[in-house]
């Protein structure tokens, strides 16, 4: 009975100095490495989010830009429907199946960026209704060089924008440099792929290029801040893309009414000149 | 289209034509008349930059095909 205590205060003594000896520098040594790990883990958590963001952001506005335009797909064919169903169009059948037509470009154009399916040629006429709409600002992210290279570039980064980076890129390339402009190709694959990349989270990964550089030195610093300015342009070019693009959705729409107000006056000329006639 | 487009250039409505141009350009990339018509609205709209930049890539898909 007496000896269980005795006992059992003779192994807390013989046990407590190595674990005192111990315990001034564990915990603490334990805090710091928690307190690090947590700390690097926030921070790349914190990086991570920022990345996501970043992709969401730009995914959300693409998003944005083939909802507008499915609008105005559905709006046409609601109107087609229309027209095909009652006598209430009348004489305007013919208005509505031109809009039709319109929006049928418009899908064309939607899902051609959608799933990077537009043709060579679908791609840079994109590029030239692009630069239509804009006028001065998309030339001016782009270079302002009127050259194929410039249209290839515009045109490879608005495919790229939907999500089909390959279609277009690969398939410009191969034609135009067969064509000789292997410059022009080379110019144009690099600008979508810095897009391409940019719709990837770049400023996310810039922050971390920069952090490595600075622990890297001097020179690798150096490095960070020429990837920055690099990434700076293909995020202005990535800005004036969407920008274009649903400027071009609403010329779309103006399209659509110019159609309808044009035949509405040849409606009218020929209703005159058939009473004119008729007289 | 095209003929609705020229109908409102002949009238001083660019604006519009050229609306109506962007989706004949991409309806019918290749036709260089449709690029030079739109070419010709940012003429008139004094964007001669943008015009000849247009002219340029009429060509270059024209020689495309």
């Amino acid at each position: 009975m007496n000896a269980t205590p005795v006992n059992s205060a003779s192994r807390v003594i013989i046990e407590e100095p190595p674990a005192s000896t111990s315990g001034a520098l564990t915990p603490d040594l334990v805090n710091i490495l928690d307190v690090t790990s947590i700390l690097f883990a926030m921070q790349s958590e914190q990086q991570h989010a920022q990345e996501a963001q970043h992709e969401a952001d730009i995914r959300a506005h693409a998003s944005e830009v083939r909802l507008a335009l499915d609008q105005v797909r559905r709006a046409a064919e609601e109107a087609r429907a229309q027209a095909d169903e009652s006598s209430f169009w009348g004489d305007f059948v013919s208005v509505a199946k031109t809009v039709g037509a319109v929006a049928s470009v418009a899908a064309g154009v939607a899902g051609g960026l959608a799933t990077g399916g537009l043709t060579v040629a679908g791609g840079l006429a994109l590029a030239g209704a692009l630069v239509s709409v804009c006028a001065t600002p998309i030339a001016e992210a782009f270079g302002g060089d009127e050259n194929a290279a410039f249209w290839i570039g515009i045109a490879g980064s608005a495919v790229s924008l939907g999500g089909g980076a390959a279609g277009i890129l690969l398939g410009g390339t191969k034609e135009i440099a067969t064509a000789g402009l292997r410059t022009a190709a080379r110019y144009g694959e690099w600008v979508g792929r810095g897009v391409d990349a940019g719709a990837k989270g770049f400023e996310g990964y810039g922050e971390i290029r920069t952090g490595i550089a600075k622990a890297d030195g001097t020179r690798a610093e150096a490095d960070g801040m020429e990837a920055r300015a690099h990434q700076r342009v293909s995020q202005r070019e990535l800005d004036t893309l969407i920008g274009g693009l649903k400027e071009l959705s609403q010329s779309f729409a103006r399209a659509k009414d110019a159609l309808i107000e044009s035949q509405q006056q040849i409606g009218q000329s020929h209703h005159l000149l058939i009473a004119t006639l008729g007289r | 289209m095209y003929d609705a487009a020229l109908g409102f250039m002949a009238k001083g409505e660019q604006s519009k034509a050229a609306d109506l141009l962007r989706v004949l350009a991409l309806a019918a990339p290749t036709e260089p008349e449709v690029w030079e018509a739109l070419a010709t609205c940012h003429d008139e709209q004094n964007q001669r930059d943008i015009g000849e930049a247009l002219r340029a890539l009429g060509r270059m898909l024209e020689r495309s095909q």
